[in-house]
């Protein structure tokens, strides 16, 4: 078959548009796939007031049995002495709230430098220990960098609960597997604030889409002076604290 | 020797394909699509049904109007509903969505001394800005609604026993004062009504402003209203001049002046101390300029 030169140039020609514009079109799926979501929380120390709201909340949304002692989220109370002395402690996850007062009694007053509230929860690591070394791949972080555990494929082996930094991680007395806060998973795919924020009386919580430039979270990260839990084990979490000292651990 | 090669071949054949058969049925279909997880299981949790409403006006305020509109205007404005009736109290704790769905059967709680004190009982580690009482001594035996109204607790319910609109006074001065009721009702024992109200609707009044929304006359029988009341003995503290003078005037701006004019006399000296105080550089200046000079020095030395 001949080809004839005039043929020939219509035939390239047809040819390179088609891949221009496929490209085109390529490049437009690409930057719909780039508008990802990544779920964070940030927590503001200066208004925590220890009412322990969230973790009955907490408790109550996601069915975790009100006497079992363990937490999604809990608080822990700080106190740090003159002689820089850590105290912390955590009564039944502060779900009671706090009324005893350890100053006064085992601390003397003058001696307390500073003492606050921590809000605790999962961090939902960027690179998540607790998914590395699960055995089966039960757990997992999903695209929107929300951390889960498949309940049907865990076997509770335990190593997540040892792996995880911030012992975020429990055995679920119930369903007997491993568990943990999951943002409420549940709600913020309907358009819901998971329910500690929902419940936190100061606006303590604040939850969102650090990806989106219009979201309150957004807006903290970008202006305020936010720091993170344990930041040297490299497990990038993505719950950020306003106003932590030091001595959080 | 080739027949030993080609049993192994064969077994190691068999038994891959025995393993992957097996594979094939215990792996679900979806796990690996997106990463080493079952696929299914996002959704799986993506569908539980939330318990916690969130949302207030469109559920809560269809049938609690008169509580919404008081918790709208009050400063508990923006604490979720359910935050203190759905987690704790005298009921069975619901989060909200089964009382949406059947509102006589589950009952939300309401009404429990316990409920407020989760926030406000006095705590060393509980930040200054929110209100706090020691439980023990801030009416022991009492319940908090007798006194306070938890959708709008500015407005406190006592006000009820008086005829005349009271509530100007605690809406317009708690914010400056603490006890204005009661800081009034002793001023009215000793001075009569027309001074009273020639001092509150003056400059000299650092209120002044906020003073002069309330009409003269409505002011006036408040105060007539208080003079004629019982005064309630341990209000009312004997104070020196000095205390006076730092409390109304000092303590509007500063929170601790007395330890503040200390700290300020061990640096400035007692005379540089006074001079800064009447200066421009301190803001607050104009607020003690119709107190002589040596009035103040009397003040610094009891401070002293």
């Amino acid at each position: 078959m001949k080809v004839s030169r005039r043929r020939f140039i219509k035939m390239l020609s047809v040819v390179s548009v088609a891949f221009f514009i496929k490209s085109k079109i390529d490049k437009v799926f690409a930057k719909e796939e780039k508008k990802k979501k990544r779920y964070i929380m940030v927590v503001d120390i200066n208004k925590c007031i220890g009412c322990g709201s969230c973790v009955i909340a907490c408790k109550l949304e996601n069915e975790v049995p009100l006497d079992a002692e363990v937490y999604r989220t809990w608080v822990e109370r700080y106190i740090v002495t003159k002689d820089h002395k850590v105290y912390v402690d955590s009564i039944k996850g502060g779900i009671d709230a706090y009324k005893k007062n350890p100053i006064g009694k085992e601390i003397k007053k003058e001696d307390v430098i500073k003492t606050f509230f921590v809000p605790k929860l999962c961090n939902q690591c960027e690179n998540p220990s607790c998914v590395q070394v699960c055995p089966v791949g039960a757990t997992y972080k999903t695209e929107d960098g929300v951390v889960l555990v498949d309940r049907k494929w865990c076997i509770g082996c335990g190593y997540c609960i040892q792996a995880c930094p911030y012992g975020a991680r429990f055995f679920h007395p119930v369903v007997k597997t491993a568990d943990k806060c999951t943002f409420c998973y549940h709600r913020i795919k309907k358009g819901l604030k998971p329910a500690c924020v929902t419940v936190c009386p100061t606006r303590a919580r604040i939850f969102g889409d650090k990806m989106n430039p219009n979201d309150e979270v957004y807006k903290i990260l970008k202006n305020e002076k936010v720091n993170v839990l344990k930041p040297e084990t490299g497990n990038e979490p993505q719950v950020f604290y306003i106003g932590m000292s030091k001595e959080v651990r | 020797m080739l027949n030993q090669v080609h049993r192994v071949i064969l077994v190691i054949i068999v038994l891959f394909i025995f393993v992957s058969i097996i594979r094939e049925i215990v792996v679900p279909e979806d796990f690996g699509v997106a990463g080493h997880f079952r696929y299914s299981n996002i959704k799986e949790w993506e569908q539980l049904e939330p318990k916690l409403v969130g949302e207030y006006k469109e559920t809560c305020a269809t049938c609690h109007t008169k509580q919404f509109k008081e918790w709208n205007e009050g400063i508990h404005a923006g604490i979720s509903c359910e935050t203190c009736h759905a987690l704790v109290g005298n009921v069975e704790r619901y989060p909200g969505r089964l009382h949406l769905s059947n509102p006589s059967k589950y009952k939300m709680s309401k009404d429990s001394r316990e409920l407020c004190l989760r926030c406000h009982e006095k705590l060393e580690s509980r930040p200054k800005f929110i209100k706090q009482v020691i439980s023990e001594q801030h009416a022991p035996k009492g319940k908090c609604t007798t006194c306070h109204n938890p959708h709008n607790p500015i407005k406190p319910l006592l006000i009820n026993k008086y005829k005349t609109n009271i509530s100007l006074i605690t809406n317009k001065c708690n914010p400056c004062h603490v006890g204005t009721i009661y800081r009034l009702q002793a001023l009215a024992k000793e001075k009569d009504s027309e001074s009273i109200l020639d001092f509150l609707y003056s400059v000299r009044h650092p209120g002044y402003s906020v003073v002069s929304t309330i009409e003269k006359e409505e002011m006036k029988k408040i105060i007539e209203e208080l003079s004629e009341r019982k005064v309630e003995e341990k209000r009312i503290e004997k104070k020196t001049g000095t205390t006076k003078i730092i409390e109304n005037r000092c303590n509007v701006c500063h929170s601790d002046t007395i330890s503040k004019l200390r700290n300020s006399l061990k640096i400035r000296g007692f005379d540089g101390t006074l001079d800064f105080i009447l200066s421009d550089k301190h803001p607050g200046s104009f607020m003690i300029k119709d107190i002589s000079r040596e009035t103040l020095k009397d003040i610094l030395n009891e401070v002293k």
